[in-house]
């Protein structure tokens, strides 16, 4: 009789313990599976209602916040700062579990969200001194007193959400993660705007080129990785209506330096050895003259991690008489990145600037510094003891760090190794942001970001009503002394290597109104090198800027749909580059498959898939010099140079670099390019059978990948079709992680229309029906029309509408 | 009284003491309901049967308010049951946490009878 009753009560007893405890990665199970306060009351939690209201806090006066059919906040405020409470607010009640973990990946924190498996993320954070600089850029955000009130307002509305947060409505991740909300403090958005910097402008050809001359010497590494681009159509129009083509031939490979490994080692391993950045974007502008209208338009399309949720945040913000924008926020900071306002629209692209350098330092003690040579003076280092910390507070680790005047000093490849980056110099970017939203003309938008912006450096384009569009690269370029340019490691002992300064706005690459009536840029070279002294770096492949300046040389009178269809175009320069040279090389039954090829990654589209083939063989057999182990012609290669390097490589159809080293004969182009057609051919019939087979389709080769940031399936958007591939406007490669985060077109009138659409949606709550209600619109190459009510009287079809009223006391 | 009217009485137990005092309070009216139905027959599989449509009764709530499939198939999808899974395994926690104790709270009621002194 006692069996049953014991059976019951060791039951209950491992229930109540899985129920209140963790086990493992599991979360405590009592208190996630209850149908009220648990998971299950995330049910609605993140519907907006139709009249609600809440208490904020520090507010002057009432904000009304009406979400519009797409669930666009859009905020109407009597003052600047009230309505940066109220972003803060809406921000954190649709992306409260994304701002603190993105500004954790940005202080190298993750720990305390995620425990000791970020460890080594954290470290490399900490390490490249991100936190370190995100305390330089709060102290230089906070001397200005505007922006100062507006990081305290933004915190403010974001403390205030997450304090009255019920139970039910924690986002789930918390959840699954059992860690707690903390306060959101001014420093988070400090750490987010340092991530975005490392995101865009940790960028160091001194590797790439290191690495190379390892295997092939300086002279073949300065060529495999130049300072000017092949195909030349920069974004500074040069008025040549066409791209010029540099003829400099590629020098033979050179015997190994033997210093180099040495030097490789010191700045680290190659990052990315398959040549390929993922971070891009593309942006143009529209005189009035060459569009069918008459009026001026705008399209950009930032390319970053596709993300659920995305980066972007959605919002429209109404300040009468001070300020009416619209654009995307970054949730976490105050203020609208890319945009329009009722005078004008910009949009940026990433400069991909050279503007980090490499010190070999000289210091009193290598296994414990504490001073380091400057002009031969002893000074001494800054040290920080950085310390990481799990979900419960509990200290994880410390990690020693050091630092020069110039920057981090790392111990690598037996020396000490400081470097002096643009992204860790004290700025207030945030403050060109805020001008530039309220700006009226395209002279007053370039003035105010060229004040301000310093990094990452971007090219930053704009049009306005009047009819004016403008370009110009903007940030931080470093003078730098001898040669200029930033493609070595300099000696540290002495001061005459360190920065001269930056280069004024003047010498900034950019253009207003240019006669060929456009502007374009898509991250190729701003400036064309043999126009200007000043070293920028900067060498993203150049097919994008081709096509794009094709498409609007070709086109006299374009429409706001063009510019969308433009944004997808699914045409490769880059293919029809390399074609005729493929198809030159000899009959093949590969060759005959890619002359029905008219260049195109539509999603039906069965050739695509054999010429990327192709393409990777090609690449493997001719940079066979770079390989990492050259008895392993199948092995990884210790750096790859960009496509740009290869197409100037084709005009030379018996140069060193075609000869294959594992052979005894001496191959030419036309033997590397017959041998890469057929292993193209094997390896994509190994791959997806016969070239009628249904697997040959783009759409079933080359999908969009866009994660949670947990990585968990069911709330991330795996394998969708898209259009375009490696070197399109809309570009997809590699793991399909990367892609257009944000696509906008704006016509700039009488009135200002916008068009726009990210991959997501405005909730970061996978339950909502708002966390990916866009998605099949976005990759379809869709876009919505941007509503912009001047009160919140206009805007007609509401999904909602929250009142916000100031309450007593103030928030941490 | 019938078990079906029992079993529901137990469920509405359930459902209030869950959502006015947390998950645990399912397991607090199994006892309590073991206690008070130790000469009854089944007690545990009543007790479970109630904290299952107790919770369950709570997740019909809950689905006025939104889309509770969707948020099944993607909580779901987390610990690789499905949506179907996942309301199984929060209806399944439920029935075993109060009909184990409905089995605990009869095996005590019946041991404190059993040991009560025979009055003479």
């Amino acid at each position: 009789m006692w069996i049953r009753p014991v059976v019951s009560a060791v039951i209950l007893v491992a229930l109540i313990v899985v129920g209140a405890k963790p086990i493992g990665p599991a979360p405590a199970l009592g208190g996630f599976l209850e149908p009220t306060r648990g998971i299950w009351g995330l049910i609605g939690a993140t519907a907006l209602e139709s009249d609600s209201e809440a208490a904020l806090p520090g507010l002057e006066g009432e904000v009304r916040v009406i979400y519009d059919s797409r669930s666009v906040p859009h905020i109407f405020a009597g003052t600047v700062e009230d309505a940066t409470r109220a972003l803060g607010y809406v921000v954190a009640r649709d992306r409260l579990f994304q701002m603190h973990l993105q500004a954790a990946a940005g202080a190298g924190r993750l720990t305390e969200l995620v425990g000791a498996r970020a460890l080594s993320m954290d470290r490399e954070m900490r390490r490249i001194g991100l936190s370190w600089g995100a305390e330089r850029k709060l102290r230089a955000m906070q001397e200005s007193e505007g922006s100062a009130r507006l990081l305290a307002a933004y915190a403010e509305g974001v403390n205030a959400y997450a304090n009255a947060l019920r139970r039910g409505a924690v986002p789930v991740e918390y959840r699954l993660l059992g860690g707690t909300i903390g306060p959101w403090e001014p420093a988070a958005t400090a750490s987010i705007l340092m991530r975005m910097g490392w995101t865009l402008a940790h960028i160091t050809p001194e590797v790439s080129r290191a690495a190379a001359a390892a295997k092939v010497g300086w002279e073949a590494a300065s060529a495999l990785f130049p300072g000017a681009l092949y195909l030349q159509d920069p974004i500074q129009p040069t008025g040549s209506g066409e791209p010029r083509i540099d003829r400099t031939p590629i020098p033979p490979p050179g015997g190994p330096d033997t210093a180099t490994p040495i030097l490789a080692a010191l700045i680290g391993a190659e990052e990315d050895a398959t040549g390929i950045r993922h971070f891009a974007s593309n942006n143009w502008a529209i005189s009035p003259e060459r569009s069918a209208s008459g009026r001026a338009l705008l399209a950009g399309d930032p390319h970053l991690e596709l993300t659920l949720p995305s980066i972007w945040y959605e919002v429209h913000i109404v300040v009468p008489g001070a300020l009416d924008v619209y654009g995307v926020t970054i949730p976490g900071t105050p203020g609208v990145i890319i945009g329009l306002n009722r005078d004008l629209a910009w949009t940026f692209t990433n400069t991909g600037a050279d503007v980090l350098d490499f010190y070999a330092e000289t210091v009193d003690d290598q296994d414990a510094p504490t001073r380091y040579m400057l002009d031969g003076e002893w000074r001494p280092l800054e040290m920080r003891v950085e310390e990481f910390r799990g979900p419960g507070g509990a200290l994880i680790a410390t990690d020693t760090l050091y630092f020069t005047h110039r920057g981090p000093m790392q111990y690598q490849g037996g020396k000490w190794i400081s470097f002096r980056w643009t992204v860790l110099e004290p700025s207030n970017d945030l403050e060109a942001f805020f001008r530039g939203a309220a700006a009226t003309s395209v002279d007053e938008f370039l003035g105010a970001t060229a004040d301000h912006f310093r990094a990452p450096a971007q090219n930053m384009l704009v049009a306005d009503r009047a009819g004016s569009i403008g370009i110009r690269s903007t940030g931080a370029f470093p003078i730098r002394p001898g040669n200029g340019d930033g493609l070595a490691i300099r000696e540290g002992s002495t001061s005459a290597n360190d920065w001269r300064g930056y280069l004024p706005p003047d010498r900034f690459p950019q253009a207003v109104n240019p006669a060929q009536g456009f502007l374009a840029s898509a991250n190729q070279q701003p400036i064309d090198p043999i126009t200007t002294s000043d070293y920028f770096g900067g060498g993203y492949e150049p097919w994008r800027a081709l096509r794009i300046n094709r498409l609007l040389r070709e086109d006299s009178a374009v429409t706001v749909d063009a510019m969308r269809r433009y944004q997808t175009d699914p045409i490769n320069e880059r293919a029809r580059y390399f074609l005729p040279f493929i198809l030159g090389a000899g009959e093949s039954e590969a060759a005959r498959l890619l002359s029905e090829w008219d260049g195109g990654y539509t999603p039906d589209n069965r050739r695509a898939v054999l010429f990327e083939a192709v393409m990777r063989q090609i690449a493997n057999l001719t940079w066979d010099e770079l390989l990492r182990d050259p008895d392993n012609v199948d092995g990884a290669r210790v750096t790859t140079p960009s496509t740009d390097v290869l197409a100037r490589l084709m005009n030379d159809p018996v140069s060193a670099w075609w000869d294959r080293r594992s052979t005894t004969e001496v191959e030419q182009r036309e033997d590397i390019l017959r041998l890469a057609l057929d292993r193209g051919l094997a390896a994509t019939r190994a791959a997806y059978g016969e070239p009628d087979d249904d697997r040959w389709l783009w759409r079933n080769v080359r999908h969009a990948n866009v994660n949670h940031a947990l990585r968990l399936p069911s709330f991330s958007a795996r394998g969708i079709s898209v259009q375009g591939g490696p070197g399109t406007l809309n570009p997809s490669f590699g793991d399909g992680t990367h892609g257009a985060s944000w696509r906008m077109v704006v016509e700039l009138g009488d009135t200002v229309r916008g068009w726009g659409i990210y991959p997501g949606g405005q909730s970061g709550s996978p339950v909502s029906s708002r966390y990916r209600d866009r998605m099949s619109r976005w990759a379809a190459g869709e876009l919505d029309e941007l509503q912009l009510p001047r009160t919140p009287e206009e805007l007609g079809n509401r999904k909602g509408s929250l009142l916000l009223r100031p309450a007593r006391g103030r928030n941490r | 009284m019938r078990a079906p009217v029992e079993v529901v009485i137990v469920a509405v137990g359930v459902s209030i003491s869950t959502w006015l005092l947390g998950w645990w309070a399912a397991a607090l009216v199994g006892l309590v309901f073991g206690i008070a139905a130790h000469r009854g027959t089944s007690t545990e599989w009543k007790g479970a049967a109630a904290g299952a449509l107790g919770w369950a009764l709570l997740l019909m709530l809950q689905w006025t308010s939104g889309d509770l499939p969707a948020t099944a198939r993607v909580i779901g999808g987390v610990f690789g049951v499905g949506g179907a899974g996942f309301i199984a395994l929060t209806l399944a926690f439920a029935a075993m946490l109060c009909g184990s104790a409905a089995g605990v709270g009869r095996g005590l009621a019946r041991a404190a009878r059993t040991s009560r002194p025979v009055p003479r």
